[in-house]
């Protein structure tokens, strides 16, 4: 089907002739999948303010005494990490707190991690270095670890991450309040200028978890604390028994903590730098494995959750299985239907229907980039301007399908059973 | 029946009081004034003993035991000789044989009494001591060599050395006997004060390894030719000593004149009965005779040779310590290796221990019964468990335990202290055997304290900058805060922090001269100018040295200028 000019002008003047209710018919995947969460967002924007300076009279006033009643135990494990694990490391002692254990775990490393992990220790930068022969994935390292570490306070972070020299100090502090038990800590991509696919992700980075989470906290829904960089009370991780088989072992704690009734906190000014993917595959597999993790998590582990009926039920974790069900799994299950009943119904208009709708998106996410930007206290505006276009067309119509695939594979196919990233002596034995 | 004694003593006084003496002890006494009332006593009945004088009227002690040992060759008394002079009666031919013993008039009475209890004990004792004096004579002396005995013999003791030694303590003395190593620290004390320094210690017990000079023992010929050979090299090298270390005071001086007669270096023993682990040969004090050789070292009178390091405990500076695997957490050395079991099914992992409930093996997480290996669980590796707080590592912290104060130390926070054998240099024999009016600065001169690399380099700078005529200063750089920065973050720490300031002070002196870590202190040579002095740029100088190390070592400086007068600064 070959596009002319006339044909959107065709469909321009089509657009205009429409009554308020027609236009409503054509934009309804829109107008549900996509203005709900916007609206939540700028609702969100106007009422965050008056929490966060509630929060932060709270912090002021205990500033003081945060951090120096607690010990931190920071665990760093990792599987052939021996390139990153020193760097990681020197930032960790970098820290504004200097008085953490550093515990660093080994997970069947058959490269010179173990090793360097010696070298650190005898140097006085690692108080323990643990090593495994075999390697039995994050959960089981992370949990020798926490087995091996005497902090009240468990700070989990990549090997492969860097800090910022009050992440750790930020990161504790809201654990004054001895309801929370665990603290998830921003994450910021450092390598946003090496491509297009890491700048797309650096902006999605400052939607979803710089602001996505400052929300999500500010109505008690934060729901995954992040594997790169999250913090744990002692007794609410000994609570749930620790760390579970993965993957997606920081969702599934972070739900299994929520479920005893521990609070969770987003601590906006605790900054963790990663690497993101680089290459469009690099991206797609890792959010495969998310998507995929996210699914047996929410909908087989935790399902439950949905079922009113059930003793673990709760309306709080109602709302973001709920969330997840409609907004990620049914948006990206619909929009393929959408994009045909369109072209079935309008024909060549169907090209104008979305092509405005992509510029209705684009003003928007531009103006959420500005927000975001301001709530983030970042300057992120002027330095990603250029590419939002861009990236509303890439979340749109790639990563979008991304997901269907990942929800299809996972469904129908079990695809997270053959996910490498958890090794298939633990895969098999998985008990969901 | 008590044994009978003639005492033969001119002078009426002594023969009174040894004769009252000798009764009381139950001996039966007879007197008589000279040789020949001395003879006609015998005549008339036997004595076991006769103690003659040597000076007598008319016929002296040794004519008259001549005349004596003549008229009864078989079964006449044993004789001793109480002289005055020695040396004199030594002298005449025969006296050695005649005589079994030779004593000193002025001798006091329990060694006379213990002199005539040993003589009259053993019948053929003569006979033994005259084939003793013909083994010694065969090795060219000849007479027994004059011995002290460390510590106080038994009697028995005394007997059996008594025979190859001439154990009367006259002068001059030509050995120390040792029979028992543990009077190591009475050797120290006469190597450090007594005028017998210079004397080769003989080691009779076969402990004393390389401390003593020489070992004997009866039944070795060897040994006997070399004591022989000692006591002939001692002898012959004391004299070539000149008079300010024949008779030095210091101990440094005492220990360079010993090494230079003795023809030995000083060497480290291992000894695990001192808490330095180490002595060292020639019996001299330990620990003073490190200061004191190290001293000889920077006289350039004595250079060294690496020995061993030794860890040092931080309180008491034994280096008796035990070196132990720890428990990082605390401190524990109860440390026992653990299989390391992974559940599956819950993600635990943790020591086998934790999993044990009699001979089943239960997750300590979930409860579930782990049966299946390699189904259910594994063994990803192994850990040390520490039993008393169950913490594990995979590697183990390492501490040292004192075993003479019971002090800890963190492996890393204990200091590290070398040991060097010492040998002598040419420069030293000449030093010692020189006479001081030849060259009085060289001893005492500021450049003759310099450190052997520091005059090198000071030497080599004035050759090549002879053509401008140029002086040098010498200044010895020291650091307060050492044994300070030792103790808290270890011997490694304080070393470089050290190595970073001396390349500041050689990066900031550039070509004004040259910097040189010499043992424990640094040294600068710089060449001295008019406008500004070392002395007056130097506060300066060191604070700048300083202020980009992390820690303050607090430099002290001191300049040693060949020629002038030193002065202290810090």
């Amino acid at each position: 089907m070959r596009l002319t000019v006339a044909d959107f002008e065709r469909g321009f003047d089509f657009l205009l002739a429409q009554s308020a209710l027609s236009l409503i018919s054509l934009f309804w995947y829109t107008i549900i999948f996509e203005f709900p969460r916007y609206g939540i967002a700028f609702l969100a924007v106007a009422v965050v303010p008056v929490v966060e300076r509630r929060r932060l009279v709270q912090h002021a006033s205990d500033r003081s005494v945060s951090g120096s009643k607690s010990r931190i135990s920071v665990l760093a494990v990792g599987h052939n990490e021996a390139g990153s694990i020193e760097r990681c490391v020197r930032s960790l002692r970098a820290q504004s707190l200097t008085n953490l254990e550093i515990i660093v775990v080994s997970d069947g490393s058959s490269d010179a991690m173990s090793r360097v992990a010696t070298k650190l220790t005898k140097e006085g930068l690692v108080d323990r270095a643990l090593a495994t022969d075999l390697r039995g994935g994050k959960s089981s390292g992370v949990n020798l670890a926490i087995h091996a570490s005497t902090g009240n306070i468990i700070v989990n972070v990549d090997c492969d991450c860097s800090y910022d020299r009050f992440a750790i100090e930020n990161a504790v502090r809201p654990f004054d309040d001895p309801s929370v038990g665990a603290v998830c800590g921003d994450i910021i991509p450092r390598n946003g200028d090496t491509s297009l696919i890491a700048r797309f992700q650096e902006i999605e980075y400052l939607h979803t978890i710089s602001v996505g989470k400052r929300i999500a906290a500010a109505f008690g829904q934060v729901v995954c604390v992040s594997g790169a960089f999250g913090a744990f009370r002692r007794e609410a991780l000994a609570s749930v028994g620790n760390f579970d088989v993965g993957g997606g072992e920081d969702l599934d704690l972070t739900l299994r903590l929520r479920s005893k009734g521990w609070r969770v906190e987003f601590a906006e000014d605790a900054v963790c730098y990663t690497d993101v993917p680089e290459t469009l595959w690099g991206l797609i597999r890792q959010r495969f494995r998310w998507e995929r993790d996210a699914i047996w998590l929410r909908f087989r582990k935790h399902w439950r959750l949905l079922h009113p009926g059930s003793s673990s039920f709760r309306i709080a974790e109602a709302v973001h299985q709920w969330d997840y069900l409609i907004f990620n799994v049914a948006g990206a299950i619909i929009f393929p239907f959408y994009i045909a009943w369109l072209y079935q119904t309008y024909g060549t208009s169907a090209t104008t229907v979305l092509v405005a709708t992509q510029v209705g998106l684009v003003v928007v996410d531009t103006l959420m980039l500005a927000i975001a930007a301001r709530v983030a206290g970042r300057p992120a505006l002027a330095r990603n301007l250029p590419y939002m276009l861009g990236y509303s067309f890439f979340a749109s119509y790639i990563m979008r399908f991304v997901r269907l695939w990942a929800y299809i594979e996972e469904f129908f196919l079990f695809g997270s059973r053959r996910d490498n990233y958890v090794p298939a002596k633990v895969r098999a034995a998985r008990p969901w | 029946m008590s044994p009978r004694i003639l005492l033969v003593e001119d002078d009426l006084i002594s023969q009174d009081v040894l004769k009252s003496v000798l009764e009381a002890r139950g001996f039966v006494v007879d007197a008589a004034k000279d040789g020949f009332a001395a003879v006609r006593l015998l005549e008339k009945r036997g004595y076991d003993l006769a103690l003659v004088d040597y000076q007598l009227p008319d016929m002296d002690g040794y004519a008259s035991a001549r005349l004596i040992r003549d008229l009864h060759e078989k079964g006449g008394p044993k004789l001793i000789a109480l002289t005055a002079n020695a040396p004199a009666l030594e002298a005449r031919t025969g006296a050695d044989e005649i005589f079994e013993m030779i004593l000193p008039k002025s001798l006091d009475l329990p060694s006379l009494l213990q002199a005539i209890d040993r003589s009259l004990s053993d019948p053929r004792r003569g006979s033994l001591i005259r084939q003793a004096i013909g083994l010694w004579q065969e090795r060219g002396h000849s007479r027994r060599p004059p011995a002290i005995v460390f510590p106080e013999p038994t009697r028995e003791q005394h007997l059996v050395l008594g025979v190859c030694f001439d154990l009367v303590p006259h002068d001059p003395t030509e050995v120390i006997l040792v029979t028992d190593s543990s009077v190591i620290p009475s050797l120290e004390q006469i190597r450090a004060s007594s005028q017998h320094f210079l004397l080769p210690i003989v080691d009779l017990s076969g402990c004393m390894a390389e401390s003593a000079d020489v070992t004997f023992s009866v039944s070795a010929p060897d040994s006997w030719s070399g004591l022989a050979a000692c006591i002939d090299r001692h002898a012959s090298r004391s004299t070539l000593l000149n008079d300010h270390f024949r008779h030095a005071a210091k101990l440094e001086d005492r220990l360079i004149a010993y090494l230079f007669v003795a023809e030995r270096s000083l060497a480290p023993i291992v000894d695990a009965s001192k808490t330095s682990c180490v002595r060292y040969s020639g019996c001299f004090p330990d620990p003073e005779v490190i200061d004191a050789a190290e001293n000889l070292v920077s006289r350039g009178l004595l250079v060294r040779d690496f020995f061993d390091r030794f860890h040092s405990c931080i309180n008491c500076h034994s280096h008796r310590l035990n070196v132990r695997e720890e428990c990082p957490s605390c401190r524990s050395p109860y440390l026992n290796l653990s299989d390391l079991l992974h559940h599956f099914k819950c993600a635990h992992q943790g020591p086998e221990e934790e999993f044990r409930s009699g001979s089943r093996l239960l997750c300590p997480k979930c409860r579930k019964e782990l049966r299946h290996y390699g189904g259910d669980y594994d063994k990803s590796g192994r850990v040390l468990r520490c039993s008393p707080c169950g913490t594990c590592s995979s590697e183990p912290a390492i501490g040292f335990s004192c075993m003479d104060c019971g002090t800890h130390m963190d492996g890393d926070a204990t200091p590290k202290r070398d040991l060097f054998a010492y040998h002598m240099t040419p420069r030293a024999r000449q030093t010692v055997t020189r006479s001081l009016v030849d060259a009085p600065d060289r001893l005492t001169g500021a450049r003759g304290l310099l450190r052997p690399a520091v005059t090198r380099a000071l030497e080599k700078l004035e050759t090549d900058r002879r053509k401008a005529r140029s002086e040098f200063e010498v200044i010895e750089i020291s650091y307060k805060a050492r044994d300070d920065i030792i103790a808290r973050h270890g011997l490694s720490h304080f070393m470089a922090l050290r190595a970073l300031f001396i390349e500041n002070l050689i990066n900031k002196l550039s070509d004004l001269g040259e910097v040189l870590a010499e043992g424990d202190k640094d040294y600068a040579v710089v060449e001295k100018r008019e406008d500004a002095s070392f002395a007056r740029i130097a506060d300066r100088l060191l604070l700048h040295c300083q202020s980009s190390l992390a820690i303050n070592v607090d430099p002290a400086f001191r300049v040693l200028d060949a020629k002038a007068n030193e002065a202290d600064r810090g």
